[in-house]
C-alpha cells in the first residue's frame, strides 16, 4: 500500500511538472494500469531492472526516455509485463493502455520529425562507389574498394548517415580512387591494342614445377602419363632448373594435381599477367580422375576446380598475393569440360588455380599416407587442368564506353608538341608488363594521342552538361555546370591542355559531395523523383540509377504505382539485384563475418575454404530462390528444399548431389535443413571456431530473424565459457547462469531458439554429441574425407530441447523450427523492418510501425511473399519519405 | 672484228664453278669442338634439332663416344656485324659458336676447346644411381658433374642407371663426382 501510494504520488508529481507526462495521466487506462499493475515493482523503492516509472521522464524530454517509454509500451503489448507470476490483466485493459501509450508516442514523435527529413544525408558505401563508378564508367570489374577504409555500421547496416562519416582518410582516398577510375577510362591509344589468344599451362610456372618435381602433380597428354616426365616413384625426380632448361614443362601437358593449396603453395598461371585493365573471355577445361599408382581411372564423381582472379603484388615474385574466387568449376570423370566466362581484369592480374574438392594431401613426403613410393605408390582422386585460355583485351567500340562518357564524339588525334608549344601535353604512363616470368607485352605506343578541341570552351559545356546528370544522378543547374566550366577555362589559361583540363574537372566532379552522397531533395516528407529513382536503384542494385530511371524521374512518372511496380521488377529481374542479395544478406544474417574465425582444425579437420564458400553460395542462393518464387516468410526458417552443391550435400549428409554447381534439392523427410535458421553459414558465424553457445545463437535469431534485439549483457555479469574438455554441457552451465533471476529474464528468452541450434556444430554439421578433444569416447569419421586424419573425440550427448517463454515446448530442432513457422507474421515483419532500414538508410521510428504492419497486412493478402513484400515497400510511405 | 663466242666447255666450267662457290666461299672454315650437354644418346637428336636454328653454322659431324663435334662455319658472318677489321681470334670463335649454340638449346649445350688430355690418360669412373626414367632428371645428374675440373666427358645411362664418366685423375676423383650427384639429390646405390 505503501509503494502503491508512492506510485501515485510520485506520478502526478512528475505530471504536473512534466508536461508530455501531464498526457499520461490524463489518460485513464495508463494511468490506473500503471498503478494496478506496475507500480509494485517498478516504484522508486524497488526499482527493478532499474526503471522507476514514477521517475520516469517523458518521452519528448530525450531519445533515451522516449525509448524507455517505448519498452514500457512493448512489454506491456507482448504480455512479457506484468511478470507470469502476477495477476493477468485483462485483454481490454492491455489494448487500451498500449493504445494509449502508442497514441502519445506517436504524437511526441511526429512533432520531434515534422520539421526534418527522415533519412540523414550520407555518403555512399564503399560498395555503392565501387557499383556506381563501375556502371558510370561501364568498367564492370574495376575494383576500387581496397582503396577505401571500411564503412561503420549503425542500425544493423552500413546504409545509415550515423555510421557514415568522413574523414581526411576518406577523402585522400576518394582522390586516389577517381584518379585510378579517369586512368582505365580515358584511351590513350588511336585504336584499340589488339586482342591476343594465350593458352596457359599451369606447367612451367614455378609453384606448380615445384609441385611436379615433389610428386604433388603429374603431367599427361592424351589422359595417360607424359612420357617426357613419367610419376616419380621410388626415386624422385632431381633438378627442377635443369627440367625447365630440357623444356619438360613447356609442351602444353595436362597437370593432375593431387594437393590441395596450403600456405605454402599457391597455383597461378603466371605465364600471363594483364597489361591492359578490362573485358576478357577466358576459357579453362578441367577433368578427374582416380590415381591408383599410376593407373588412369575414372574418378569418385565430379570433383570441383577452382579458380580466382590474382592480384599480383610488386612485380609479382612468391606466393601469396591477394586474390579473390572467381568460381568453383566442374571437373567430370576422364571427360575434360571447358568453361567458359566472361572476367574484366585490371592491371597486373592473372588466374591461380586450386583443387577445391580435394582433401589436403601432400606426397613429396614420402609415407605419409602410406604410400611406399612416391605418385606411383598412391592412391586417390586428382583433378586435372588441361589448359587455360585468356583472350582479350576486347572492345566492341573504340575509343570505349568510359572514354566516351568523358569526352563524347570529339576524336582522338595526335599531339604534336610542334603544333603546341604552349601547351603541356597529357601525362602518360606507358603501359608496362611489370610481372616476371610473364610473356605477354605491350604493344609499342606511337605517338601521342589525345582528345583535342577547336572549341574548348564549347565542348567542355556540353560535355560537362552530359557528365554531370549522371555522376549526380538529378539534373545540375547550369550555374553549377558553369563552376565545372571555369575550371575548365582556369586550366586550359595555365597551360593545360583540353584532355587534362576536362580531367581536372571530371575529378572534382568524381570527389565532389554531390557525386560522393546521396542528396535527396524534395519536400520534407517526400523525396523527389530523383530521389526515389536513387533510393530505388541503389536499394535493389547498390548502384546508381540508369538512364530508364532517371528519364522516368525526369518525365515525373517515376512514382506512378504502376510504372514503379514495372521499375522494381525491373530491377529485380535485372543481374544486378545480386549486388543486393549480397550485400543486404551480407549485414541482415551477417554473412560478411563468415571467415571472422577459422575454425578449430582438431575438432573440425573437415573444414576448408570451399567449404565456407559453398556456405556463403547457400545463402545467397536460398534468398535468390525465395526473391524469384516468392516464397513466404516461413520458409526463412523451414523448408522443404535447400540450395546445395555436392560439398554441402555431403555436409548435410544428403545423397544425390553431384558437382559445385548450387542447385534447388527437394530434402529428405524430416531434415531440418533449408531455412536460414539451419544454414551452416549461419551456424558458422553464430559460433566462435571452437564451440557453440545458445546465448550468441539465440541472439542472433531473435535480432535477426523475429526482431526483438535482445539487451546487451548486463557488464559485471561473466561470460559463459563452454567447456571444450567435454567435461559439462553448455546447458548444464547454462542453467546455474539463470538461476540468477536478472540473468534469467534474458535468457528465458535468448536461450531456446539456441538450444534448438545446439544440434548443430560450428561449422554447421548436424550432431548428437559435442565433438571433444579431451574427454570422450572414439569418434566415426562419417562423412570426413579418408584422407583427413581425425583426432577428436565424442563428448557428451547434444540436448536440443527448450520452451518457448509463452511455454511452448519444443523436443529438438525439427520441432522448433514448426513453432516458427507456424506463426510466419513476426518474421515477415522483421523482414519487412530490416528491408525498409536498408533501403531507406535510416531506423524504423516508432510511428512507423503501424506503416510497417500496414505493409506486412497488404503483404500477407497477396500471400506473404518475399519478393510482394518487397513491391509494397517500394510502393509504400515508408520508402518513399525523405 | 671478230665475235666474242665463249667455247662451251667454258661455259660449262663456269656454271659449275657459280654453282660450287657457295662451298668454296674463301671466309668458311670448319672447326672441332668438345660438347658440353651430351648427357645421354637420346641427346644427339636435341642437338640436330638445335642446330637447325642456328644461322650460318651446320653440323658437320658428332662423335658422341668423345662428346666433339665438328662446325662448319663463315667466321665473319659470326661476328656481324663486324666490330674489328682483324679476323676473329680462334678462342673468340669458339665462345662465340658456344654462345650462338647454348642460346638456341636454353643453355643446355655449350662448346669448349677440344680436350688436350689424351684419351689413355683418364680414367672411366661408373657410379650406380637410382631409377632416373627422365631425359630432364639425366640431364640434372650430368649437369652436376660435367662442369667439374677434371671431368673430361660423362654421360648417363638409363640401363643400367649409372652416371660414367672420364676423369682427369690428377684433378679429381670419384669422391668428388659422387658429392656432387648427392647435392643435386641423385641417390647413390653401392657398388655391385
Amino acid at each position: 500500500m505503501k509503494t502503491y501510494r508512492f506510485c501515485i504520488l510520485a506520478s502526478l508529481t512528475a505530471f504536473a511538472v512534466l508536461p508530455s507526462l501531464a498526457a499520461f495521466a490524463a489518460e485513464l487506462p495508463t494511468k490506473s494500469f500503471l498503478t494496478k499493475h506496475c507500480a509494485e515493482c517498478h516504484d522508486a523503492e524497488t526499482k527493478k531492472g532499474g526503471l522507476d516509472l514514477a521517475s520516469l521522464p517523458p518521452a519528448t524530454s530525450s531519445a533515451e526516455n522516449f525509448a524507455r517509454w517505448v519498452k514500457v509500451h512493448d512489454r506491456i503489448a507482448s504480455g512479457e509485463m506484468p511478470p507470469k507470476k502476477k495477476a493477468r490483466p485483462a485483454a481490454a485493459e492491455v489494448q487500451a493502455v498500449t493504445r494509449a501509450l502508442s497514441e502519445t508516442l506517436v504524437a511526441a514523435e511526429r512533432t520531434r520529425l515534422a520539421s526534418e527529413p527522415r533519412t540523414g544525408v550520407r555518403r555512399l558505401t564503399r560498395a555503392e562507389y565501387e557499383n556506381t563508378m563501375r556502371d558510370l564508367f561501364a568498367m564492370p570489374g574495376i575494383r576500387l574498394q581496397d582503396f577505401l577504409p571500411t564503412d561503420g555500421s549503425a542500425h544493423g547496416f552500413d546504409k545509415n548517415s550515423d555510421a557514415l562519416d568522413i574523414s581526411h582518410v576518406n577523402l585522400a582516398k576518394y582522390v586516389e580512387a577517381a584518379d585510378a577510375v579517369l586512368n582505365v577510362a580515358i584511351a590513350t591509344q588511336s585504336a584499340a591494342p589488339k586482342p591476343e589468344t594465350v593458352r596457359l599451362s599451369l606447367a612451367g610456372n614455378y609453384s606448380p614445377n615445384i609441385m611436379l618435381m615433389g610428386g604433388d602433380a603429374v603431367l599427361l597428354r592424351d589422359k595417360k602419363h607424359d612420357p617426357e616426365f613419367p610419376p616419380a616413384g621410388v626415386y624422385a625426380h632431381v633438378g627442377q632448373g635443369p627440367h625447365e632448361q630440357m623444356g619438360t614443362f613447356s609442351r602444353m601437358s595436362s597437370v593432375g594435381v593431387f594437393r590441395h593449396e596450403d600456405e605454402s603453395w599457391n597455383a597461378y598461371f603466371q605465364h600471363f599477367a594483364t597489361v591492359y585493365p578490362g573485358r576478357y573471355k577466358v576459357r579453362a577445361s578441367f577433368w578427374s580422375m582416380t590415381w591408383d599408382q599410376g593407373k588412369i581411372l575414372p574418378s569418385r564423381g565430379v570433383e570441383a576446380a577452382r579458380l580466382s582472379i590474382v592480384q599480383f603484388n610488386e612485380n609479382g615474385r612468391g606466393g601469396g598475393h591477394p586474390s579473390s574466387v572467381l568460381g568453383y568449376y566442374a571437373a567430370p570423370s576422364m571427360d575434360s569440360q571447358v568453361h567458359e566466362l566472361d572476367v574484366w581484369l585490371n592491371h597486373k592480374e592473372s588466374f591461380g588455380f586450386n583443387t577445391a574438392s580435394l582433401a589436403p594431401v601432400v606426397l613429396y613426403r614420402v609415407g605419409t599416407w602410406g604410400q611406399k613410393d612416391r605418385t606411383m605408390g598412391f592412391t586417390g582422386p586428382c583433378i586435372v587442368n588441361d589448359w587455360i585460355e585468356v583472350e582479350g583485351p576486347l572492345h566492341d567500340v573504340w575509343p570505349p564506353r568510359s572514354h566516351r562518357l568523358l569526352f563524347g564524339e570529339i576524336p582522338l588525334t595526335e599531339f604534336k608538341l610542334a603544333e603546341h608549344k604552349d601547351v603541356r601535353p597529357p601525362t602518360r604512363k606507358p603501359p608496362r608488363q611489370e610481372i616476371i616470368g610473364t610473356r605477354n607485352r605491350p604493344e609499342p605506343v606511337v605517338g601521342l594521342w589525345t582528345p583535342q578541341s577547336a572549341q574548348p570552351l564549347v565542348d567542355a559545356d556540353k560535355l560537362l552538361a552530359s557528365f554531370l546528370p549522371k555522376a549526380f544522378r538529378r539534373p545540375v543547374a547550369a550555374a553549377m555546370r558553369q563552376d565545372y566550366v571555369a575550371k575548365v577555362e582556369e586550366r586550359l589559361k595555365a597551360g593545360d591542355c583540353f584532355e587534362t583540363a576536362m580531367r581536372w574537372a571530371y575529378h572534382a566532379a568524381l570527389c565532389s559531395p554531390d557525386f560522393l552522397y546521396l542528396v535527396e531533395s524534395g519536400a520534407a516528407s517526400k523525396a523527389d523523383d530523383h530521389a526515389l529513382a536513387a533510393r530505388l536503384s541503389y536499394f535493389l542494385w547498390n548502384s546508381q540509377p540508369d538512364d530508364t530511371l532517371l528519364s522516368l524521374a525526369a518525365k515525373g512518372t517515376l512514382r506512378e504505382p504502376k510504372i514503379l511496380r514495372e521499375q522494381t521488377e525491373r530491377l529485380l529481374k535485372d543481374a544486378k539485384s545480386q549486388r543486393f542479395i549480397e550485400d543486404f544478406l551480407g549485414q541482415w544474417l551477417k554473412l560478411r563475418a563468415i571467415a571472422a574465425n577459422d575454425p578449430d582444425k582438431k575438432l573440425y579437420p573437415e573444414f576448408n575454404p570451399y567449404l565456407q564458400d559453398s556456405m556463403v553460395a547457400e545463402t545467397r542462393a536460398y534468398f535468390r530462390e525465395l526473391l524469384e518464387k516468392n516464397l513466404g516468410a516461413s520458409h526463412l526458417v523451414k523448408s522443404d528444399f535447400a540450395m546445395l552443391n555436392e560439398k554441402l550435400a555431403v555436409h548435410y549428409g544428403i545423397k544425390g548431389v553431384s558437382g559445385p554447381a548450387i542447385r534447388r534439392v527437394k530434402l529428405p523427410t524430416g531434415s531440418p535443413r533449408g531455412g536460414f535458421l539451419t544454414q551452416a553459414a549461419i551456424l558458422k558465424i553464430t559460433a566462435n571456431g571452437t564451440t557453440t553457445s545458445p546465448v550468441p545463437r539465440g541472439a542472433f535469431v531473435l535480432a535477426r530473424l523475429l526482431g526483438q534485439e535482445p539487451e546487451p549483457p548486463p557488464a559485471n555479469v561473466a561470460a559463459v565459457e563452454p567447456d571444450v574438455r567435454g567435461t559439462t554441457t553448455i546447458r548444464e552451465q547454462l542453467a546455474k547462469h539463470r538461476d540468477n533471476t536478472s540473468c534469467n529474464a534474458c535468457h528465458a528468452k535468448m536461450d531456446p531458439p539456441g538450444f534448438a541450434l545446439e544440434s548443430f556444430d560450428v561449422i554447421g554439421g548436424e550432431r548428437e554429441r559435442y565433438r571433444s578433444i579431451g574427454d570422450g569416447d572414439p569418434a566415426t569419421r562419417g562423412s570426413i574425407d579418408p584422407r583427413i586424419g581425425i583426432s577428436f573425440k565424442l563428448g557428451p550427448k547434444v540436448d536440443a530441447s527448450g520452451e518457448l517463454p509463452d511455454g511452448r515446448k519444443f523436443a529438438n530442432v525439427a520441432e522448433f523450427q514448426t513453432l516458427l513457422a507456424t506463426s510466419p507474421r513476426p518474421l515477415l515483419l522483421n523482414l519487412a523492418q530490416q528491408l525498409t532500414i536498408y533501403s531507406t538508410g535510416r531506423p524504423l521510428a516508432f510511428s512507423d510501425r503501424a506503416a510497417l504492419n500496414e505493409l506486412v497486412a497488404r503483404t500477407e493478402k497477396q500471400g506473404g511473399g518475399i519478393r510482394t513484400l518487397i513491391h509494397e515497400l517500394t510502393q509504400s510511405q515508408l520508402f518513399q519519405t525523405r | 672484228m671478230k665475235s666474242l663466242v665463249l667455247p662451251r666447255a667454258f661455259a660449262s666450267a663456269l656454271c659449275a664453278f657459280f654453282l660450287t662457290l657457295p662451298l668454296l666461299h674463301a671466309e668458311e672454315q670448319m672447326g672441332t669442338y668438345r660438347l658440353i650437354g651430351l648427357s645421354a644418346p637420346e641427346r644427339q637428336e636435341d642437338l640436330r634439332e638445335v642446330m637447325k636454328t642456328v644461322p650460318d653454322v651446320t653440323l658437320v659431324s658428332l662423335d658422341v663416344a668423345k662428346a666433339e663435334v665438328s662446325l662448319r662455319f663463315d667466321a665473319e658472318k659470326l661476328f656481324l656485324p663486324a666490330k674489328s677489321k682483324q679476323p676473329p681470334a680462334p678462342d673468340k670463335i669458339t665462345e662465340r659458336l658456344s654462345s650462338l649454340i647454348s642460346g638456341a638449346s636454353k643453355n643446355t649445350f655449350s662448346l669448349t676447346e677440344r680436350s688436350a688430355v689424351p684419351a689413355d690418360k683418364l680414367t672411366k669412373v661408373e657410379i650406380l644411381i637410382g631409377v632416373l626414367d627422365c631425359k630432364g632428371c639425366r640431364y640434372a645428374a650430368y649437369q652436376a658433374i660435367a662442369k667439374l675440373d677434371g671431368v673430361e666427358r660423362a654421360t648417363v645411362s638409363a640401363t643400367p642407371s649409372a652416371v660414367i664418366a672420364w676423369i682427369d685423375a690428377t684433378k679429381t676423383k670419384r669422391e668428388t663426382l659422387e658429392a656432387a650427384l648427392k647435392k643435386t639429390g641423385v641417390e647413390l646405390l653401392p657398388k655391385l
